[in-house]
């Protein structure tokens, strides 16, 4: 392992990019279809329910400093059940950082380059995805606080340009059918937003010390992305109201086509597409650097670099056939993914809280 | 060693990146359609493309090219009718700048839900094109006259209707989402603004329109179809259509006039009108309250009226209030019992301010939108004369 440090503003911008990941041009349409025209409620629900699941996770990385994931795992868990825990986690970073690639070339090949095979797009994108992981957590960093105020600026500009087409009416009635459908697609959102989060448990209890500012970072991100997310939501809703977008395969990216001030400000969709194109990335990124990483301790390699390559390969191969059409895929994020990454983003990190508490409270003891 | 392992990196990069695009079309192999129209026959659809002339735009000598091409075909299917254009010309067709889409009254009047299905799912469909009906014709009609000030008559069809709306209220631009969203509701339907062709001579290219001797064929925006949910169920006329503008709060400007006495009639420009639609319950009925204000200017005087004197202006307000009252009164009695759709939104109003009510009346709101008592308020404010004050023949009174 490269024992290099980042900063804690890496941290934060590692989190608020990856929190909106692929989120930002998908997540309106789902949530839209379970709690209509009160989505934006969800989007504020969430936030509130991830913070405690974030503050977890910072929680166990804070009790085990200069350690990686893996190694906590296994310290946690005893040798043998870590050592399958952390499989499991190996199992799922590698798998979605596949599903994320599919995602990349579906969306160009539905929206712009019809004709194009979406091996070609994944292709350009696994390129940069296994520089990014070759070029060590360093530059994985820097790039994210480079595209992170790249992709928020472009991203509020195009919002602020599609207001004068918001009508607000779009909104009302609030809480037409209640709070639960709310809750339910909060718990969806945060499948997609929060949870996505524990890759960077992979990253700062070793590659950043500072206990005090991995959480002020961890939150900060944390609470940028979960904005994010919410501008986008309302303004989908406010736009487009609760049917379209429910319907829309690209939310998001229907509202950039509305936007129409002028002629100097119209067809600004592709705005909307290259901060999805980064955000995107950031978390492919993630999702690949911690499989890779993660697979190299769990097998005791010195070198993770050594495997970037045949794995990049892997992945790249099974992003082609990770779905057999678009139905597959809804079929997959509607039942598989929640069960999926609750499991490991949520049950998994209580119950190393729970064995950890447990397991301190009884050596506490002992030595008094 | 260093440098040249980067170089090697570079080329491969080069290679793979700077050859092109995979599915690049160049300009000059792209038929762009600028409106689209689609009539119903008895197979299913006729559509007709209106193709931008590139010759006749782009060349900077005179040509005496038509600048606009239209293709027409008929089959069952829009998406399999739009590919098969390729039978019909060298070049492929391209729907991005899209700027109008013209239904025949028979579609209308049998349902678009089908054909909207096919716009918004199609990639190559912005969102910012304009749906408008034609009136007593086809949209093949409509696609065929040939405007004189703007050469491409899909533009000047998509910039007249944008100024109309801005600066002569019965029109109403309507783009796509919009229009889904108004029939998905349930308590909505949606209006589009008919287009008809007068009568004359046909312009055969835009240089002609100068040599011809007498009137040449225009198309005008008259009035607007009111839906009930993707089905024409009727026409509103001119009036009715500012009316129905008036309450939903769709005018930037327009004008209208009022007569005071016989001999007197004030012209005014109203420059800001808002509404406010407001539901309520009386009587354990609904009951939907539109609030319309308007601030107008003086336009013009005819007769001897002193516009310049305080009393005088509130009679002013008073004649238009009434007048625009009425309009709108008569627009929704209309609507009401003769058409039966409610294009207002009175239902989403209920919807807004009572969904648990709305929850029980909404599958039966077709049969209950007639019976709904509607109170219409306005309220004028004229600020402006103009650049004179009084009339300038009217005898002074010494």
């Amino acid at each position: 392992m490269d024992n290099t440090k980042i900063s804690g503003h890496q941290l934060f911008s590692l989190a608020a990019t990856g929190g909106v990941g692929g989120s930002v041009i998908l997540i309106s349409s789902t949530v839209a279809g379970m709690a209509k025209q009160n989505a934006w409620i969800t989007a504020l629900l969430a936030p509130a329910l991830g913070i405690p699941v974030i503050w977890v996770y910072w929680f166990l990385g804070s009790r085990y400093p200069c350690m990686t994931f893996v190694n906590i795992l296994k310290k946690i868990f005893g040798k043998w059940i870590g050592l399958i825990a952390a499989a499991g986690f190996e199992f799922l970073f590698l798998t979605t950082a596949y599903r994320m690639l599919w995602y990349m070339g579906n969306f160009m090949t539905t929206q712009a380059m019809p004709e194009t095979p979406s091996y070609v797009i994944d292709f350009l994108f696994m390129l940069a995805i296994v520089l990014a992981a070759l070029y060590g957590i360093e530059t994985i960093a820097r790039a994210s606080e480079l595209l992170l105020y790249f992709a928020s600026v472009l991203f509020i500009f195009a919002m602020v340009l599609a207001l004068p087409n918001a009508k607000i009416e779009n909104l009302q009635p609030v809480l037409e059918t209640g709070i639960i459908p709310i809750i339910k697609s909060s718990v969806i959102l945060s499948c997609y937003t929060t949870f996505s989060l524990i890759t960077l448990m992979m990253i700062y209890p070793f590659h950043l010390n500072n206990v005090s500012e991995i959480k002020k970072s961890l939150f900060k991100g944390y609470l940028w992305a979960g904005f994010i997310i919410f501008i986008t939501i309302l303004m989908s809703i406010l736009i487009l109201g609760g049917g379209v977008t429910a319907k829309s395969q690209y939310p998001t990216y229907l509202l950039a086509e509305e936007i129409n001030i002028g002629v100097i400000f119209s067809r600004l969709e592709f705005i909307i597409e290259t901060v999805w194109v980064v955000t995107q990335f950031m978390i492919s990124v993630l999702f690949f650097y911690a499989g890779v990483t993660g697979l190299s301790q769990l097998l005791g390699l010195k070198e993770y670099k050594r495997i970037v390559i045949p794995l990049g390969l892997v992945v790249f191969v099974m992003s082609g056939v990770a779905f057999q059409d678009a139905d597959a895929q809804a079929q997959w994020s509607s039942i598989v993914w929640p069960p999926y990454i609750i499991t490991f983003g949520f049950i998994l990190p209580i119950l190393l809280l729970i064995v950890f508490l447990i397991k301190n409270g009884y050596q506490n003891r002992y030595k008094e | 060693m260093k440098l040249k392992r980067l170089l090697f990196i570079h080329i491969i990069l080069s290679i793979l990146l700077l050859a092109g695009c995979w599915s690049s079309h160049e300009v000059n192999t792209l038929a762009i359609t600028v409106c689209t129209g689609i009539d119903k026959t008895e197979k299913g659809y006729l559509i007709t493309e209106q193709v931008i002339n590139p010759r006749a735009i782009a060349s900077t000598k005179m040509t005496s090219e038509s600048p606009v091409f239209l293709f027409t075909k008929e089959g069952e299917n829009l998406d399999e009718i739009i590919r098969s254009f390729s039978t019909q010309t060298s070049r492929t067709i391209y729907n991005a700048h899209l700027r109008m889409v013209v239904f025949g009254e028979e579609v209308a009047r049998d349902g678009i839900q089908n054909i909207l299905d096919y716009f918004i799912r199609n990639y190559q469909y912005r969102t910012d094109f304009y749906f408008v009906v034609a009136k007593n014709t086809t949209a093949n009609e409509v696609l065929s006259v040939l405007t004189p000030l703007e050469s491409i008559p899909g533009i000047d069809l998509y910039n007249s209707l944008k100024e109309s709306e801005e600066n002569w209220a019965p029109t109403k631009s309507i783009r796509i989402v919009e229009l889904v969203n108004s029939i998905l509701a349930d308590g909505k339907n949606p209006v589009i603004t008919g287009v008809e062709v007068t009568k004359g001579e046909n312009i055969s290219n835009s240089t002609d329109a100068l040599k011809a001797s007498n009137e040449i064929k225009k198309t005008i925006f008259t009035g607007m179809g009111a839906f009930k949910k993707d089905k024409l169920a009727g026409w509103l006329d001119e009036d009715e259509s500012k009316g129905y503008n008036y309450i939903i709060g769709n005018v930037k400007r327009t004008v209208g006039y009022a007569n005071y006495g016989d001999k007197v009639k004030v012209a005014n420009e109203v420059i800001n009108a808002k509404s406010v639609m407001k539901a309520s319950i009386e009587k354990g009925r609904p009951v939907v309250n539109v609030e319309i204000d308007i601030k107008q200017n003086v336009g013009a005087v005819e007769g001897e009226f002193d516009v310049s004197r305080e009393e005088n202006i509130k009679i002013i307000n008073e004649t238009s209030e009434k007048k625009i009252k009425s309009i709108c009164e008569k627009t929704v009695r209309k609507v009401q019992n003769e058409l039966k759709t409610d294009i207002f939104g009175f239902g989403e109003a209920i919807h807004r301010k009572y969904p648990k009510l709305w929850e029980k009346m909404k599958d039966n709101w077709n049969n209950e939108f007639p019976d709904l008592a509607v109170n219409i308020t306005v309220r004028v404010k004229t600020n402006q004369l103009g650049q004179i004050t009084k009339p300038l023949f009217m005898k002074e009174k010494e």
